[in-house]
């Protein structure tokens, strides 16, 4: 099994500091999901995680040996970025779709050219078309297609699914699950789109203003969130040892959401209301404004 | 088996009775094979470790017991032991939450045993 | 390097790519000053493409190698970095293709040249190291101007060419005036031929090696943003 460290990763751009100490580790054969809202530092860790960019301090290291600029590690990893619309035509918006594939196949080494033929098919994508000049949907499927195909012990996508219809995301989770079942590769995932997701995750890393708020396996993290409402006074009254968030407050009556500790049980015999959350309301509750 | 999941319950305790209702329904017969954790996590798209947390539970339970090498089969006996188990908990799933109900609305035992007894339709 | 021979087919399929490029430019501007030779008909005509038409090569393939080693660095740079290269090594493949491509146009001037046999072809096979020089420096300054913009953009590139241009005037004023002796001239006609195109080759070589040094410590850090 082997390891992805960050440690202390701390990213600064121009006097800002976007990623604040940052420790990470993640193991192999799992799917995480790094979910977090725009501008939490989602891409940037990614790059860092990667070698595509160069944090300010801290390290990362793959079974302690450094990533940063190391061919013999970034052997073992692929991060398929997610591609901008707004590419250059003199930059590598410039590239057709068939020559950034060539490339992906020369040099990533574990790169298995009939799952990729297999997948531009069934996408349709025309590989004649310069990747300036795809749709949205078309881009999200060259990502996806580098990231499967890679075969890399690591994958990371960034927002795989940003521009796909509905019926292409639920293709994409299932393709994700064919390919993680017979391999058991790595694959750490960002998402905006948290509920379709939240069930292909083992491990859920929540990032909010640059740090990590959580790492947890999801279905734990889901067992010990409960929504917990009714009258004011009721409501406080049993929440009085546990930790809540995103108070919500309408006239007497009062919604709150916990977190259980270890340890921690549910408010008996109290007049509220206990409901279960999806992962969603979770994130946007311990992220969500006014927390 | 082909349920749709919902979001009102964990996943995985989903899979655990979705399992148990095929055996109670004959969709499933006792020594017979039951889904991997794979194949569960492919049609759901579900992480199979998320799959496995319900099948061990099962497991735990004594209605799936594990062939090394080959599967998880179903229990001689396990469709006795879920109705059992279901029936214990019948009070804690249905009544329980009935009668806390019935008291906020203020409705009597007594109008509540006539809808129990009127109610076969 | 890693990619062994998968690597070395992309790469040469690029250089055949550039290569016919190359020759295209230089067909096109060789075709637009050559028309007034046809009258001479013959052998005569065929002596005089193969004489003059390297000229008309290395001038094409300097052009071209200016473009390409700028578009080396704004479009495969990020690719080949984001696709798991090392910035060193990224770096390193670029120059390697610019010098194949020196090499590839320099030989066949030379082959040209020496299919030719005549007095003028082999003043032109002499003259080759010096083209060598010129080409060198040609890619020097493309990978000078490809790795600024990469890394400081339109305006860094506008910058630096502005310095230059101001820069080179000012040299050219100072020098003018008389006020620098840099560069006698009667010192080069004194020289023997080979010398000549020896100190061309080096100084060739010396900017292109300097400019691939300033381009990996420039590109160190690079980020990728696609």
């Amino acid at each position: 099994m082997s390891i992805l460290t960050g440690k202390g990763i701390t990213k600064v751009y121009g006097g800002n500091e976007v990623l604040h100490g940052i420790d990470l580790e993640l193991e192999s054969g799992k799917i995480y999901g790094l979910i977090g809202r725009n501008g939490a530092g989602k891409t940037t860790l990614l790059s860092i995680l990667t070698s595509h960019n160069s944090a300010t301090a801290g390290t990362v290291t793959f079974d302690g040996e450094p990533v940063w600029e190391n061919p013999k590690v970034l052997e073992h990893l692929c991060f398929a970025r997610e591609l901008n619309q707004m590419l250059g035509v003199s930059t590598t918006g410039a590239l057709k779709v068939k020559e950034y594939l060539r490339i992906a196949s020369v040099y990533l080494p574990h790169w298995n050219q009939e799952l990729a033929d297999r997948l531009i098919k069934e996408f349709g994508l025309e590989q004649k078309k310069r990747l300036n000049k795809l749709s949205k949907g078309m881009l999200s499927m060259v990502t996806i297609i580098v990231a499967l195909a890679s075969k890399a012990e690591f994958t990371f996508l960034d927002e795989p699914v940003a521009g796909l219809d509905v019926v292409a995301r639920e293709r994409f989770y299932q393709l994700l699950m064919e390919e993680y079942t017979q391999t058991g590769r790595t694959f750490v995932i960002s998402t905006h789109i948290i509920e379709e997701a939240a069930d292909v995750f083992e491990e859920v890393i929540m990032v909010d203003k640059g740090t990590v708020l959580l790492k947890e396996n999801t279905q734990d993290l889901l067992d010990r969130a409960y929504h917990i409402s009714g009258h004011k006074d009721e409501v406080e009254k049993a929440c009085s040892f546990l930790e809540t968030h995103h108070e919500e407050t309408l006239g007497r009556s009062k919604g709150v959401t916990v977190l259980l500790e270890p340890g921690q049980k549910l408010p008996e015999g109290c007049d509220i209301s206990i409901q279960k959350l999806n992962l969603q309301k979770v994130f946007v509750a311990l992220c969500g404004e006014g927390e | 088996m082909i349920e749709i999941l919902t979001q009102e319950k964990s996943i995985y305790i989903q899979i655990k009775e979705m399992i148990e209702n095929d055996i109670l329904r004959d969709i499933l017969l006792e020594e017979e094979r039951v889904s991997s954790t794979n194949e569960l996590a492919k049609l759901y798209a579900i992480n199979p470790a998320t799959a496995a947390k319900g099948v061990n539970l099962l497991v735990d339970e004594g209605i799936l017991y594990k062939k090394r090498g080959i599967g998880m089969f179903v229990t001689t006996g396990a469709k006795g032991k879920i109705m059992e188990k279901r029936k214990k908990h019948f009070y804690d799933d249905y009544v329980k939450s009935l009668l806390a109900e019935a008291v906020s609305l203020g409705i009597t035992k007594e109008e509540l045993i006539a809808m129990i007894e009127g109610g076969e339709d | 390097m890693r990619s062994g021979w998968k690597a070395f087919r992309y790469w040469g399929n690029n250089w055949l790519e550039f290569m016919m490029y190359s020759l295209a430019a230089a067909l096109v501007m060789f075709l637009l000053e050559s028309t007034g030779m046809v009258n001479e008909g013959g052998n005569k005509f065929l002596q005089e493409v193969l004489d003059h038409f390297p000229y008309f090569l290395i001038a094409g393939g300097a052009i071209i190698l200016f473009m390409i080693g700028i578009s080396y660095f704004q479009v495969y740079f990020s690719v080949l970095v984001s696709m798991n290269c090392t910035r060193r090594s990224t770096v390193l493949r670029i120059l390697c293709s610019m010098v194949s491509l020196i090499l590839g146009i320099l030989a066949l001037c030379g082959v040209i040249w020496f299919i030719s046999g005549s007095e003028e072809a082999s003043q032109g096979l002499i003259w080759l190291p010096v083209a060598a020089g010129i080409l060198l420096s040609v890619a020097a300054s493309s990978i000078f101007l490809g790795t600024i913009m990469t890394r400081w953009g339109k305006i860094g590139a506008i910058i630096f060419v502005c310095i230059c241009l101001v820069g080179g005037f000012m040299l050219g004023v100072w020098m003018a005036t008389g006020e620098f002796e840099l560069f006698d001239g009667s010192f080069l006609q004194t020289m023997p031929g080979n010398l000549f195109g020896a100190v061309f080759v080096a100084l060739g070589f010396l900017m292109f090696v300097t400019a691939g040094i300033f381009s990996a410590v420039v590109l160190r850090k690079m980020e990728i943003r696609s």
